[in-house]
């Protein structure tokens, strides 16, 4: 049984179809790569699975349960975390607070019941912080625990948003566009973190632009265009697919790789 | 470890000791209410401070709660002679639960949309007050009973004691809740809502939570005016209530732990003297709110409390998503 399974997954704003009936799995501890032209609909395709944004029709499953009715914040809870496009930082609260926000389904009770069993909030607060300072120390930041995260530069900043959304211990890790605006150096530290993170079970669902990055961390790739899906294979057959060189170089190119 | 300890607490230790030792510092009975009056507000400014400062939710309707409270306990010992822990428990509960039915569907509003939806309920309130006489009492208002505690009446420096007390407890409910997983969740709610989602943050149920639990804290403030006051009328749900609160929170330092002592004190005591200038009041507390939010957003805590780390020149923190970020691509 496939980790995750998007079955005929459709979003229509309006007339517009910004996801058209795009079907795929991914199986557990596999990395899967989505890309596309830009507007071929990959961020509507992560707001769809992380719950930010309600399905038209077709069905997503995780681990065997259908997330239909399953609200965004309680996805972290059954092993599904994800980072954004743009970096989301809470730039006033201190980078160790940023990472522990990340375990706030696996522990703590909920708002009232919080004020009345300090005990219990005092213990997790332990816990959250001694686990928050591992997953620093794992992307290599503990040294800047105590910085305000709005200070720290871009490629940082995206550290920090891995180590929080690992922090829900998830089954599979959604990152959305992880390696933009990261220099050559940061790229390649972000691509030994997610090997990492990938030798020790967990799945990857990513979408991203940079081609290079992708074609060398991911098993399979999932070509988007105009909302449909075009292709999916081994990154081999990917970069020789003619439909998916269509989309991104146009018509002539095509043509021209063909002779 | 110490020093951050240190950093933390120092201020609030000073203000407790000070707060302790005033009854023998004061000359009379006026300025020992006058003092009572400065622990009151800062209650007040702290459920405002937890809402507004650390949650972002703006509601312009807390001295409706301050209003309802202060109702609320004076109906329970007038019609129901409960005792004052009673008549106070009442209060809150009446708070608490017409907290949930006006949150429920204001909360969906953000910003200025949700401001106004608070105002508008909080002028409901206040007509209620003024013509549902035969409850309320019309513009003459209810006298609430002398402060009775297990059959002994309370002198006024127990009173003063007991609502430092309360304060005290406000403090440290403020303190716990900004050190916690619920302030980090509230700073998510407040910066980034679907961000704070992603990361497993019930947005409506914390945004619900945190307008209740500012309800009930203002309700409390509300009641010991009244039982300072021995009365309770429709100018505790009037304009001047929420244009002090607001003065009181941004002088005083929004989101900071300390500033709504700070505030309270200063909305309390600068008309002491200012006396001459009675007509200029609200002018006056419109500049200063003015010159505060373009030079001194912090407030006046926030020149004690600093951040963690000293800002760069060049850099401004990334407040909202997307400032040091790659959106261009």
């Amino acid at each position: 049984m496939p980790l995750l399974s998007v079955r005929e997954a459709t979003k229509r704003f309006g007339g517009l179809a910004a996801v058209d009936r795009v079907s795929f799995d991914v199986t557990g501890g596999e990395v899967l790569g989505v890309i596309g032209p830009n507007g071929a609909g990959k961020s509507t395709l992560f707001n769809l699975i992380s719950g930010l944004t309600p399905l038209t029709s077709g069905r997503i499953v995780f681990a065997g349960r259908d997330l239909a009715r399953l609200p965004a914040h309680k996805r972290p809870q059954i092993g599904m975390a994800r980072t954004f496009q743009i970096v989301r930082q809470f730039g006033h609260l201190p980078v160790i607070d940023n990472v522990m926000l990340g375990g706030h389904t696996r522990t703590t009770p909920g708002f009232f019941r919080s004020l009345v069993r300090i005990p219990t909030v005092l213990a997790n607060e332990r816990r959250l912080r001694d686990a928050a300072m591992e997953w620093l120390a794992t992307v290599g930041l503990e040294a800047r625990a105590h910085d305000l995260a709005g200070y720290l530069p871009h490629g940082q900043q995206r550290l920090i948003e891995i180590a929080r959304a690992m922090m829900a211990e998830p089954d599979i890790l959604l990152l959305d566009e992880p390696a933009a605006g990261l220099n050559g150096a940061e790229t390649a530290h972000l691509m030994r973190l997610l090997r990492g993170l990938n030798d020790k079970g967990r799945s990857l669902l990513i979408v991203e632009h940079d081609m290079k990055f992708i074609m060398q961390l991911c098993d399979r790739i999932v070509v988007l265009d105009h909302g449909a899906r075009i292709a999916e294979g081994a990154p081999d057959d990917i970069r020789r697919d003619p439909a998916v060189i269509e989309a991104y170089l146009g018509k002539d190119a095509t043509s021209h790789a063909q002779h | 470890m110490t020093a951050t300890l240190m950093r933390n607490w120092l201020p609030a230790i000073v203000i407790l000791a000070l707060g302790l030792a005033l009854p023998f510092l004061v000359a009379g009975n006026y300025q020992l209410r006058l003092a009572t009056l400065v622990w009151i507000y800062a209650v007040l400014g702290m459920g405002f401070n937890m809402l507004f400062g650390f949650a972002g939710q703006l509601s312009l309707g807390q001295q409706a709660f301050f209003a309802i409270g202060a109702y609320a306990f004076a109906l329970a010992q007038i019609h129901l002679g409960l005792s004052l822990p009673l008549a106070a428990l009442t209060g809150l509960a009446v708070c608490a639960l017409v907290s949930i039915l006006v949150g429920l569907p204001v909360l969906r509003m953000r910003t200025h949309y949700l401001a106004m939806a608070t105002l508008m309920f909080a002028m409901v309130v206040h007509d209620v007050a003024l013509r549902w006489t035969d409850v309320t009492g019309g513009t003459s208002g209810l006298r609430v009973p002398p402060p009775h505690l297990f059959g002994d009446r309370l002198e006024r420096i127990e009173v003063y004691y007991l609502i430092m007390a309360l304060a005290t407890v406000v403090f440290l409910l403020q303190v716990f809740v900004k050190s916690t997983h619920l302030g980090r969740a509230l700073e998510a709610v407040k910066t980034d809502e679907s961000a704070a989602m992603s990361l497993g943050v019930n947005v409506t149920y914390y945004k619900l939570g945190v307008f209740v639990l500012a309800a009930s804290v203002a309700g409390v403030a509300g009641m010991a005016y009244a039982m300072v006051s021995r009365g309770v009328d429709p100018s505790y749900s009037g304009i001047g209530m929420v244009i002090n609160l607001l003065t009181l929170a941004v002088i005083g330092g929004l989101g900071t732990r300390i500033g709504p002592f700070f505030g309270a004190a200063l909305v309390i005591l600068l008309p002491q003297f200012l006396a001459g200038l009675q007509e200029y009041q609200t002018l006056l507390y419109g500049v200063a709110l003015l010159l505060f939010m373009i030079f001194l957003p912090g407030g006046l805590a926030g020149l004690i409390e600093r951040p963690a780390m000293k800002a760069p020149e060049q850099d401004t923190p990334s407040e909202r998503p997307g400032r040091l970020g790659s959106e261009a691509r």
